[in-house]
């Protein structure tokens, strides 16, 4: 006890030494806490970031590889229904989501003539959920989860009656379609299979009835593609238990990785489902790229500023109290000439580089945590602008606002906001207790290697 | 009883073909001043160092109520058995004079709980005031910081005291004073006492047993 009261007692006596000590260990930990900070939480935005953009997956088509291939006409068609339905029961996804396009002709009841205005015993148009489209030939769309889609969570759509489908030959309908046909919950509609002399048709029961609120005019990219929203939506199930879906149906998959690790195998397993060599799973790395380019251009920024620190500070230290042994050798030949035994110098020398260190690393992350949120936008923007100023002289390439699947925008990582977590005390903690060992080697060593009347005569 | 007993001790430095001292043949007894007289380089300063268990000899033994000193911990035989005065002091500048006495009672394991007032009473008696005795010993003079230095050394009651030119840096009235005190400690208190010396005066007037070191051989004077 009395070797730590000495110690605390020593850090006052020597004021200047310790003050300088004090300093150079301040100034690194203060450095290491905002860096980890920094990175901590740059980390977690990259995981998160990572794990989103990493495990979900679409079949896109190698071109490059088709290319190189001299582009054969063979195994160039996108994976039939039944492929993409095979590949979401595999092992190695979390989850998928599949949309089904199917065209079918209407039995019994009409759609509004959305060209003239007129009614039209057609089908629907395109959108999220089973859904059936006007023209000669109309087609449903049909998805699970349906008020989960872009269209109902944005609020552009929005069930008035009823509710969402739940069972297998289940519907909702549009209002437009409801009022024309005087249809209500609980009624029976039919679709019938396009093909000429086919008897083939489904009965689907209406379990809900929905407003759409869009305004046509806004819609450019359905009056491009010719596409109209649809009226009837449907599930999944419904549409791929029909008979005409495999000749008159489509399927679209996103598929979600248990992790991005599965990426490798899913592809094996996929490959050997029948995937064409000329389809490929991927992520969609561009997008990723974009949003998150800036953040791991700062963490990559932070970390080197980190190990350079730590180095530099190491050296310093080490230098620093090499030279503080030096004049502290007599006062350790006094104290192991009055019978102090090596270790209890050892640890009271170590006591004291301790306490600074303690005091070091309270008043370290204290500013830290202020000084790191100021630091990691200044870091941040520098980040940002190194990138446009990347995008724009690597050829001035017009830069698309990243979407996620259900039509979101999803802005580049602009600012950060940081915060001293658990982990990063841990971290600065860890790296304060080396700094210690650091500062304490030079004493160890020393004291090992020297008896008292060597010490003491070599300081008279 | 001997306290101490040093049979054909003898130190060869490192680089060196000479024993200095050699062969050296004394025994130690409690109640009695012990004064070792010679020239510089003769080899006292050294003898003190094996005696004190700061270094251990290169031939013969020296043993420590029976036990060679090679073959206990000497660390703990400084810390508790031995008080020394160094010629240079070599007190802990920084602190102060009762911060080096209760470090000193600290360092042998003293269980006194009021170290503190102890170690002024051991300063007053060797003629410390309690004003200086607060103060760092960086700013106390020779003299105090010898007599702090013999406070130190009886502070954990020794049975051996080992100076090392005691008077060496003191006017004549401080070094009449430390002498007394030191010979107080062997008449009154039963201490052995070894006072290395090249001072005649000294070691003519306050020892009980005088020896004199010759070309690294001790011989005994009166």
């Amino acid at each position: 006890m009395y070797i730590i009261k000495n110690a605390i007692q020593n850090i006052a006596r020597n004021k200047g030494r310790n003050i300088l000590m004090g300093i150079i260990i301040f100034a690194i930990l203060l450095t290491s806490a905002i860096s980890i900070i920094i990175n901590i939480t740059t980390d977690e935005i990259i995981t998160d970031y990572k794990s989103r953009f990493g495990s979900e997956v679409y079949l896109n088509f190698d071109s490059e590889r088709w290319v190189a291939e001299g582009k054969p006409q063979e195994g160039i068609s996108m994976p039939t229904p039944k492929q993409y339905i095979a590949f979401s029961e595999s092992e190695h996804l979390q989850r998928s989501v599949l949309t089904g396009y199917m065209l079918f002709t209407p039995d019994g009841f009409k759609f509004p003539d959305k060209g003239n205005g007129s009614a039209n015993t057609g089908g629907g148009s395109s959108g999220n959920g089973g859904i059936i489209t006007e023209a000669s030939q109309d087609m449903l769309i049909a998805e699970d989860h349906v008020l989960e889609s872009a269209d109902f969570k944005n609020g552009i759509r929005r069930i008035i009656d009823g509710k969402e489908y739940r069972e297998k030959n289940e519907c909702i309908i549009s209002k437009t379609v409801a009022d024309l046909n005087g249809l209500t919950i609980g009624d029976i509609i039919k679709i019938k299979d396009i093909t000429e002399n086919s008897d083939e048709s489904i009965a689907l029961k209406i379990t809900g009835i929905f407003e759409d609120y869009a305004n046509p005019q806004d819609d450019e990219f359905a009056g491009m593609l010719g596409a109209n929203k649809c009226d009837i939506l449907t599930n999944f199930d419904t549409a791929v238990a029909c008979k005409w879906f495999e000749t008159a149906g489509q399927v679209n998959a996103i598929y979600f990785l248990k992790s991005p690790d599965h990426l490798e195998a899913f592809q094996k397993e996929i490959s050997e489902k029948g995937l064409s060599k000329f389809y490929r799973a991927a992520t969609d790395e561009i997008t990723y790229n974009q949003i998150v380019g800036p953040v791991e251009g700062l963490s990559k920024v932070t970390n080197t500023f980190l190990v350079v620190v730590l180095v530099l500070g190491s050296i310093i230290l080490i230098l620093l109290s090499t030279l503080a042994i030096r004049e502290r050798k007599y006062e350790i030949g006094v104290l192991r000439a009055m019978g102090m035994k090596k270790g209890k110098v050892a640890i009271g020398l170590m006591t004291e580089i301790l306490v600074v260190t303690i005091i070091c690393l309270v008043l370290g992350l204290g500013v830290g945590s202020f000084a790191a949120q100021p630091v990691a936008n200044s870091l941040l923007e520098e980040q940002i602008k190194i990138a446009e100023e990347g995008s724009v002289l690597g050829g001035g390439s017009i830069i698309l606002t990243p979407m996620t699947n259900n039509g979101t925008e999803l802005e580049t990582l602009s600012e950060i906001e940081v915060r001293l977590s658990g982990g990063a005390i841990l971290q600065i903690t860890l790296i304060a207790l080396f700094l210690t060992i650091i500062s304490s080697a030079a004493v160890i060593v020393y004291i090992t290697r020297f008896e008292p009347m060597k010490i003491l005569s070599e300081r008279n | 009883m001997n306290v101490l007993t040093l049979e054909n001790a003898s130190y060869r430095y490192d680089g060196t073909t000479k024993d200095v001292p050699r062969n050296i043949n004394i025994e130690f007894e409690p109640g009695k001043v012990y004064v070792i007289m010679g020239k510089s380089g003769a080899g006292k300063s050294t003898i003190l160092s094996l005696i004190s268990g700061l270094d251990t000899c290169t031939g013969g033994s020296i043993s420590y109520e029976g036990r060679n000193l090679k073959s206990i911990d000497r660390d703990n035989y400084r810390a508790k058995d031995i008080g020394v005065i160094f010629q240079s002091y070599n007190l802990l500048i920084n602190a102060t004079a009762i911060e080096n006495i209760i470090l000193s009672m600290n360092i042998s394991g003293a269980k006194d709980r009021s170290k503190k007032q102890t170690a002024i009473a051991l300063l007053n008696r060797v003629g410390i005031d309690d004003e200086t005795a607060r103060r760092k010993v960086l700013k106390l003079s020779g003299g105090e910081q010898q007599r702090v230095g013999i406070a130190r050394a009886i502070s954990h009651d020794p049975k051996i005291i080992i100076a090392d030119e005691p008077t060496g840096n003191l006017d004549n009235d401080t070094a009449e004073t430390i002498m007394h005190i030191l010979c107080s400690l062997a008449h009154d208190e039963n201490k052995c006492v070894i006072i290395v010396t090249h001072s005649k005066s000294i070691a003519e007037n306050y020892s009980d047993e005088l020896w004199g070191l010759n070309n690294g051989r001790l011989v005994f004077i009166k």
